[in-house]
């Protein structure tokens, strides 16, 4: 296994088509932080991220065999972890909603402890608690390609790419989302 | 702050739009900036009313590139998690099992291949027509990549290599049988 650690994500991944099961596993100790990170920020939601990581995975793994190799495997795994949670949060929508709060607290436990003393740790986790309430009011639309650009800083290409809309389809929506966003923290404020 | 709902059509009086503002003020905070943005970028920094409506932007954005840079902590087993789920989506979904009456039998990934090795390999011995398979199995079935002995018919001889393996499946596991795709990946020298 030690050998893989070293190799390229385009090279673990043309392995694992090939069928070697080690270079799909280092693939998922490799980016299984990063889908789950996405995922989160998507759902609001813990137990239902590490649902969509497991997924995600499960769906990559399945579509080995069409890979072509046209995308950067990080491209294709966003992709794919991205479609993994906008089917959780369809099926979410015909159960009876969560309350939002529960779902930004989820979020917020799952950070470290802020620093700076406890008054502005108290601060920030009301603010950072204010900006996941006013993302996940935002239609999934809006909120997929402002989770990649603001909280991943991917750049509008990949985004597009990931999302398979054109950049100026793109930039409407992120304009949207920004805008209803900034609204929202300007209410609570 | 003066942007409401409706702040995205607001353009201010030298013709910038409040909205492209906004872009500028988010993709500086994001680790990428937009290289679009330059252009807007050269007129903000000699319009006055520009930078004051900017000013107004980042402090109302500043929450969200705050919480962008915080830290997602990993629940600590979901790697060990995930890689569990998935071999036993492996094991599932690349066995074959014949259900008969009484109970089942499960044939592994690993005899899947061998087995199908073996059927290749008398497939050559007859014919003289490919060599040096690789198997490979996944969800959607069985993949063998073999090379073509030179002056054959490629497709003729990947087709009966494919009819052949089929029939073999079919004897050893009736409807449970996977599929079968034969690729010709080279040609051996005469």
């Amino acid at each position: 296994m030690e050998r893989l650690v070293g190799h390229g994500d385009r090279e673990l991944v043309e392995a694992a088509v090939g069928g070697a099961d080690g270079a799909f596993d280092e693939l998922v100790r490799r980016h299984t932080p990063r889908l789950y990170r996405v995922a989160l920020r998507i759902v609001g939601d813990r137990a239902d991220a590490e649902d969509v990581v497991q997924d995600a995975w499960i769906s990559a793994w399945r579509a080995l065999p069409r890979y072509r190799g046209d995308a950067e495997p990080s491209t294709w795994l966003y992709r794919v972890v991205t479609n993994a949670a906008l089917g959780r949060l369809r099926r979410r929508r015909r159960m009876p909603e969560q309350p939002m709060t529960d779902a930004a607290a989820a979020i917020l436990d799952t950070m470290p402890a802020p620093g700076g003393g406890p008054e502005a740790g108290v601060l920030r986790q009301e603010r950072g608690d204010q900006v996941q309430r006013a993302i996940a009011t935002l239609d999934s639309s809006q909120r997929v390609p402002l989770v990649l650009r603001e909280f991943e800083g991917l750049d509008y290409e990949e985004i597009a790419a990931i999302l398979g809309v054109g950049v100026p389809a793109l930039r409407a929506r992120l304009h949207r989302a920004r805008v209803v966003l900034l609204g929202r923290l300007r209410e609570v404020q | 702050m003066n942007l409401d709902r409706s702040g995205d059509d607001q353009v201010l009086a030298c013709g910038t739009p409040v909205g492209s503002l906004l872009a500028l003020v988010a993709d500086r905070a994001a680790r990428r900036p937009d290289a679009d943005s330059s252009t807007l970028a050269r007129h903000v920094s000699g319009c006055a009313g520009c930078q004051r409506r900017l000013r107004e932007l980042a402090s109302g954005w500043e929450p969200v590139r705050r919480e962008a840079a915080r830290e997602v902590a990993v629940p600590p087993n979901l790697v060990e998690e995930a890689l569990h789920g998935l071999a036993t989506v492996r094991q599932r979904e690349t066995s074959v099992e014949v259900v008969e009456a009484g109970g089942s039998i499960r044939v592994s990934r690993g005899a899947l291949v061998l087995l199908v090795r073996q059927e290749v390999a008398d497939f050559a011995a007859g014919t003289s027509t490919v060599g040096r398979p690789t198997v490979r199995v996944s969800a959607d079935g069985v993949t063998v990549e073999v090379a073509a002995r030179y002056g054959v018919r490629v497709p003729l001889a990947a087709d009966a290599l494919r009819r052949h393996l089929v029939a073999s499946l079919d004897e050893h596991f009736g409807t449970a049988a996977p599929a079968v795709r034969v690729l010709v990946t080279d040609v051996l020298e005469p």
